[in-house]
């Protein structure tokens, strides 16, 4: 009764928003759980549901499982116009139910916030859960990996298929014995390492058996790579599919399962996108999506304009790179994309967290939990630092070695196209986070001006 | 000089580990031991001037007192002949009598050295900032934790007294404990890059008689910046 009151309450309340404009995406939801708190559990459930968590790169991974199961002629439901906690999950069930709480959409792909985990999972017991890592996060959301992990596993239901990155043992720990397991990776390329690197910060180093020193195969980045254990034989799992070649010039990415290899389009060649390729690929054939259908998604897939985005303006590339400060891992990972290629680039440093910058002071541990020896890499000519924090950042990147020439500060983010030199860059990232899109957009619309006057006032001279 | 970093592999939550990335740039000439969390600690049986461990996570809290166990009377000893121990995060909590896990119902006997009993409720988890007073200087510094401590009135000597933040619970004002050259603190992150006046004393009391910090002036630059931050009563704690 209370869970049909519920409901009829939480559909008009939708309903009157969307009259009025508004996206209905988290609200209704959240009213929803305040009345009836287990309203997940009763509120109409698709008949199968794949839910992707882990640390990073899980919108992207949703995103590009969405536009595949809609290029094979999947009709589902999602979260992904809304949040990824419990609220945003129930607007999104609850807007897949008609008045009298019947199901629309029989599929359904949710991003799930790993710490929301215990607020889902039991009541909506996905079919399938995908997670893409476990990595060190934001101090203040996540404390660390393995209370993390503690969580998913308090969470985790039998009856889900888990699919895991197998080059990440934290992710692979997940579930129980009972619990069907696929593993996806991708097998030892050129540039990954014998041992790890000093700068970069590892979340498991001992045997989770026996607690002796890990050996690596090779590793990757921080803790992803293959382990073994000497001292117990614990090793890292063999993966169900493996990526075996990354054919960069083609744009081309081999992906080896169950002995046969097949081809698919690179949608991306940032290893953390070659990373969310194979899981896309393992969760739709475990669902059931033949190698076709997937090389034919994959053929118009690409990385959403709000995360990445690259053009060209009087010959200098201009890339808008989503890097979410708080988030060391994520931020190393961008460092390291960027140190690649031998360009000379300029990076407009504006990671301040928006909400601390505001009205708190930001907690900075996580620059040093980051790994900024990248940015010593000679082809990075320009580090241009504007917020509140630059004083910090100066620290950080000269502890890290980056030489002080290199270092320009202003007071506004928005600033920093003026400090740039352009004859001293011929790519230029901007960095910005996801809730500091509008300055991310303001720097760039600045610096395309500068390169757009610099190169007219060069013509006319010429 | 010798520094003993305890279990750096597993001890190196937070960015801490950069306190002695940092101190050693300060000490270029010091031999540094950093003992795996496999091995027994070199101080078991030689001199040390300094032993620094970093935050870790609550099971490997329970890790670490079996493991320093064994060694409980040379700690004592150590604490009591004044060589420096530097221990931030939750590190100097398994120095205590217990640690109680509510979350997972455990209850672990500490190290012992200390009066002070921690409360682990993984539900509630507090993230703040700190500003306090050592001596005559002022420190700054965050806070991310489960625990909450507790210690009879006076039982313990605290290493800063709070003027705005989280002590060792709600209703305290002292904050972390602190014997002779034992300094135990629940701050965490890079605290001797963010509190470059501390790092001078804490290389005074290893002998270094007139200290120069390496990037002093953009520490003290940051450092200043954060301290007007802190001091306004309007950034939220
Ligand atoms: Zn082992």
């Amino acid at each position: 009764m209370r869970y049909h009151i519920t409901l009829l309450l939480a559909k008009t309340i939708s309903f009157l928003m969307r009259l009025c404009g508004r996206r209905a995406t988290h609200l209704p939801g959240s009213i929803a759980i305040r009345l009836c708190p287990d309203f997940l559990k009763h509120v109409g459930r698709p008949k199968t549901i794949i839910a992707v968590t882990g640390t990073n790169g899980k919108t992207t991974v949703c995103n590009l499982l969405i536009d595949a199961l809609k290029e094979n002629g999947y009709d589902l439901m999602s979260n992904s116009f809304g949040s990824n906690i419990n609220a945003g999950v129930a607007s999104a069930l609850l807007h897949n139910c008609t008045i009298f709480g019947r199901v629309k959409k029989q599929l359904a792909v949710l991003e799930v916030d790993e710490r929301s985990s215990l607020l889902i999972y039991p009541y909506i017991r996905p079919d399938y859960i995908l997670c893409t890592n476990l990595l060190r996060d934001s101090i203040k959301r996540n404390a660390h990996v393995e209370f993390i992990q503690y969580i998913i596993n308090s969470a985790m239901q039998d009856n889900a298929k888990l699919i895991l990155n197998g080059d990440d043992i934290l992710t692979c720990a997940l579930g129980s014995e009972k619990q069907q397991k696929r593993f996806f990776g991708i097998a030892r390329m050129p540039g990954d390492r014998d041992v790890p690197s000093p700068y970069a910060v590892r979340d498991i180093t001992c045997c989770p058996v026996c607690d002796a020193k890990l050996k690596y195969e090779f590793v990757r980045y921080n803790h992803i790579g293959k382990v073994y254990c000497e001292n117990c034989g614990f090793r890292s799992p063999d993966c169900d599919y493996l990526v075996t070649k990354i054919d960069e010039e083609n744009g081309a990415v081999t992906v080896l399962h169950n002995g046969v290899s097949t081809d698919y389009k690179m949608v991306n060649n940032n290893i953390v996108n070659i990373y969310n390729m194979v899981a896309v690929i393992a969760v739709l054939q475990e669902f059931g999506v033949k190698p076709e259908g997937i090389q034919r998604a994959f053929e118009k897939a690409h990385v959403v304009k709000s995360r990445y985005f690259s053009e060209s303006v009087c010959g200098k590339e201009l890339v808008m790179q989503l890097a979410k400060g708080y988030n060391p891992i994520a931020c190393s990972r961008v460092f390291d994309y960027i140190a690649k290629g031998d360009e000379k680039k300029a990076i407009m440093f504006n990671l301040d967290d928006r909400d601390d910058a505001k009205s708190s002071s930001e907690k900075i541990t996580w620059m040093y939990d980051c790994d900024y020896s990248s940015l010593t890499d000679p082809s990075i000519t320009q580090i241009l630092v504007g917020g509140k924090r630059r004083y910090d950042q100066l620290v950080r990147l000269l502890l890290a070695g980056v030489p002080r020439e290199k270092i320009h500060m202003t007071e506004f983010e928005v600033d920093t196209p003026s400090l740039i030199d352009l004859e001293q860059a011929d790519k230029i990232f901007i960095l910005y986070d996801i809730y500091t899109t509008e300055m991310g957009e303001i720097v760039h619309d600045r610096l395309k001006a500068k390169i757009i006057a610099e190169s007219k006032k060069a013509g006319e001279k010429a | 000089m010798k520094i003993e970093v305890l279990y750096p592999e597993v001890c190196n939550l937070y960015g801490d580990i950069h306190n002695m990335h940092y101190l050693k740039k300060c000490l270029p000439d010091a031999d540094w031991i950093e003992t795996d969390f496999c091995a027994d600690p070199f101080f078991a049986d030689q001199d040390v001037q300094m032993v620094y461990m970093g935050p870790m996570t609550e099971n490997k809290q329970i890790k670490a007192i079996e493991k320093l166990l064994p060694f409980r009377d040379r700690l004592c000893q150590l604490i009591e002949q004044g060589t420096v121990f530097f221990m931030t995060g939750n590190a100097y909590e398994i120095f205590g009598q217990t640690i109680d896990n509510k979350t997972t119902g455990t209850k672990t006997q500490g190290l012992g050295i200390f009066p002070i009993d921690v409360t682990i409720d993984y539900f509630s988890r507090y993230n703040g900032m700190l500003l306090g007073v050592y001596e005559d200087i002022e420190v700054v510094g965050f806070q991310s934790q489960f625990s909450r401590v507790s210690a009879a009135p006076d039982a313990v000597t605290p290493f800063i007294e709070v003027r705005r933040g989280l002590g060792l619970n709600q209703e305290s004002k002292i904050e972390g404990v602190r014997k002779n050259n034992f300094f135990g603190t629940s701050l965490l992150g890079p605290f001797l890059i963010l509190n470059p006046l501390f790092t001078k004393k804490l290389l005074q009391l290893l002998g270094v008689a007139d200290p120069k910090l390496p990037l002093g002036e953009e520490l003290m630059r940051a450092y200043a910046a954060r301290l007007a931050e802190f001091q306004n009563p309007n950034i939220k704690f």
